[in-house]
């Protein structure tokens, strides 16, 4: 067949279809009308035929032009975002830490290990302190908690201090995710060197009497926020071991598949962060006794722990978990 | 064709292969540049609408601040057919390798993974993987599997053949050299006529013409090989 009987033929039947790729565009909608599938294979035969026919470049980039914006729609990833949030925070989030558990006791080895150790050190010679924090920084830190949390804080404060940890912390855990692409060293790093540094404010403050401002003031919000960089800390590394050892698989493939599931444990990062930006904000600065806060405090490292050791167990393994 | 031109194809699950053309460093380094500047812009202007809010102004900053420079690109790209402004501007989009539409999580590990492009300075990392593949691709486009694309399957010469007179080519041609004709036929209208009349005379020894009249004889050609009839 001749191209010009070739368009003459089919001019109704692409006109229909361009005329239902409008109606898409403009509204925007996610699904196509009934028959548009069909459309769009019709579309596809006709593409196929116009090439191996050797008609015009034209027609031949107009017809893929229509094809695109067809695959366009058809294969666009649907998203039932609600039901699937759900569902990854009641199992599949606390399964991919479970299933990445050996990361993850490296992660919070890196993380909390220099913390005891430091806590030891400093414990029982004080001045060690001078090694890994400069003498501004510890005179800052003990100003800090000189006074109750609660003291001298208005509401206004609370919402910047609010938007300010939800910077600072989700920054922190992204760079950490990010430098997992470096053959995992960039998250290792980081890890370390936050449990460097928490580790010797925390044990320097504890020794030099500051402990209950300063402990009632960390331990809700840290429930949420330490295990949280350590998984961002899972997720990087996961991605730079994934590089190192691929296993069956081409670097490049295995690297793509680590990183989907990666930024999976970083979706649950994330929303950790925020509650615990929530609660840094406007629960530990609050003026509550501290037999309160230390409850309220160990009640949520218990149930983080609960969450990730317990939750999603009883409806066993699941596939799902391995879906984009 | 395809060994010079940044094609790339992508098979769908049709069965049908479609030519998608790969964008190289400098316009997605200008598209780049633009999204900068709109964000720092807008950055600019909140600081200057902010300031009366005093505590709540700077909270208010902080968090927009961090949405802009962490969630721009990612929001942008995937609620907005695959381009930030910058992109857009520039006519590109970002894809999933498959050729489908960019979803949440490849949209976010490529903007994560862009602080490791971006070592040591201004992106010289993810330049050299650039040059590393055929597609043009950084370290976050390879981890989240997506390649930057042109909006548009390149020119696209609106209308056929016009109708005029016919003549079947003097030697059998076979698809090749039919789709060269047509090629050329269609798109005589957009080169300049000296040009045109020096490529048609190229085919002297078929068509027996120089000139306007070569190009004349190849369009009559052309229309046959299309199937226009007398």
């Amino acid at each position: 067949m001749k191209q010009a009987d070739f368009v003459a033929h089919r001019r109704e039947r692409w006109e229909r279809y361009q005329n239902q790729l409008k109606a898409l565009r403009q509204r925007n909608r996610r699904e196509a009308p009934r028959d548009f599938p069909g459309q769009y294979r019709r579309l596809c035969n006709d593409l196929a035929l116009a090439r191996s026919r050797g008609y015009s470049l034209s027609l031949v980039q107009r017809l893929q032009g229509w094809v695109m914006e067809g695959h366009a729609f058809l294969y666009q990833p649907q998203a039932r975002l609600g039901r699937r949030i759900g569902a990854f925070f009641a199992r599949d989030f606390p399964t991919l830490v479970r299933e990445e558990w050996r990361l993850t006791l490296l992660s919070s080895l890196l993380l909390f290990g220099p913390m005891l150790w430091l806590a030891w050190l400093i414990g029982t010679s004080p001045e060690f302190v001078y090694r890994i924090l400069t003498p501004e920084t510890i005179d800052q830190v003990e100003r800090m908690y000189a006074d109750a949390p609660s003291s001298g804080r208005g509401a206004d404060s609370d919402i910047f201090m609010f938007a300010f940890y939800i910077m600072n912390n989700i920054g922190v855990a992204l760079r950490t995710f990010a430098g997992g692409l470096v053959f995992g060293i960039g998250s290792a790093a980081i890890l370390l060197f936050n449990g460097l540094n928490i580790g010797a404010v925390a044990a320097h403050l504890s020794f030099q009497g500051y402990h209950e401002n300063f402990w009632t003031f960390v331990i809700g919000h840290g429930a949420l926020e330490l295990p949280a960089i350590a998984l961002a800390g899972v997720a990087g590394a996961r991605m730079g071991l994934s590089l190192l050892l691929p296993g069956q698989l081409g670097r490049l493939t295995a690297l793509r598949r680590s990183a989907r599931r990666a930024v999976r444990i970083l979706y649950g990062v994330i929303v950790m962060l925020l509650l615990a930006a929530g609660l840094e904000a406007f629960w530990s600065a609050s003026a509550q006794p501290a037999i309160v806060k230390y409850a309220v405090g160990g009640t949520l490292w218990l149930l983080m722990l609960g969450y990730f050791l317990l939750a999603g167990r009883s409806a066993g393994p699941d596939k799902s978990v391995h879906e984009d | 064709m395809r060994a010079i031109d940044s094609l790339y194809p992508v098979e769908t699950p049709d069965g049908i292969e479609l030519s998608l053309h790969v964008v190289g460093p400098v316009p997605r380094g200008v598209a780049w540049t633009v999204d900068f500047l709109i964000r720092a812009g807008v950055m600019i202007g909140l600081v200057l609408a902010l300031a009366w809010l005093e505590a709540l102004g700077t909270a208010l900053l902080i968090l927009i601040w961090f949405l802009i420079n962490w969630w721009y690109p990612v929001l942008f790209e995937v609620l907005t057919h695959g381009a930030t402004p910058g992109k857009k501007a520039l006519g590109i989009k970002v894809i999933h390798q498959d050729g489908t539409p960019v979803g949440w999580s490849a949209s976010i590990i490529r903007n994560l993974l862009r602080q490791v492009d971006f070592l040591p300075f201004l992106y010289a990392t993810g330049l050299v993987t650039m040059f590393l593949n055929s597609r043009f691709q950084r370290l976050g486009d390879l981890a989240a599997g997506t390649v930057v694309v042109y909006r548009d399957p390149g020119p696209r010469a609106s209308e056929l053949l016009a109708p005029g007179p016919v003549e079947a080519p003097p030697v059998p041609l076979d698809a090749g050299e039919q789709q060269a004709l047509l090629s050329f036929a269609e798109r005589v209208r957009h080169i300049n006529p000296k040009r045109a009349a020096e490529l048609a005379a190229e085919l002297r020894v078929l068509s027996g013409s120089d000139g306007q009249e070569g190009v004349d004889r190849l369009l009559a050609w052309s229309r046959f090989i299309a199937g226009h009839r007398p």
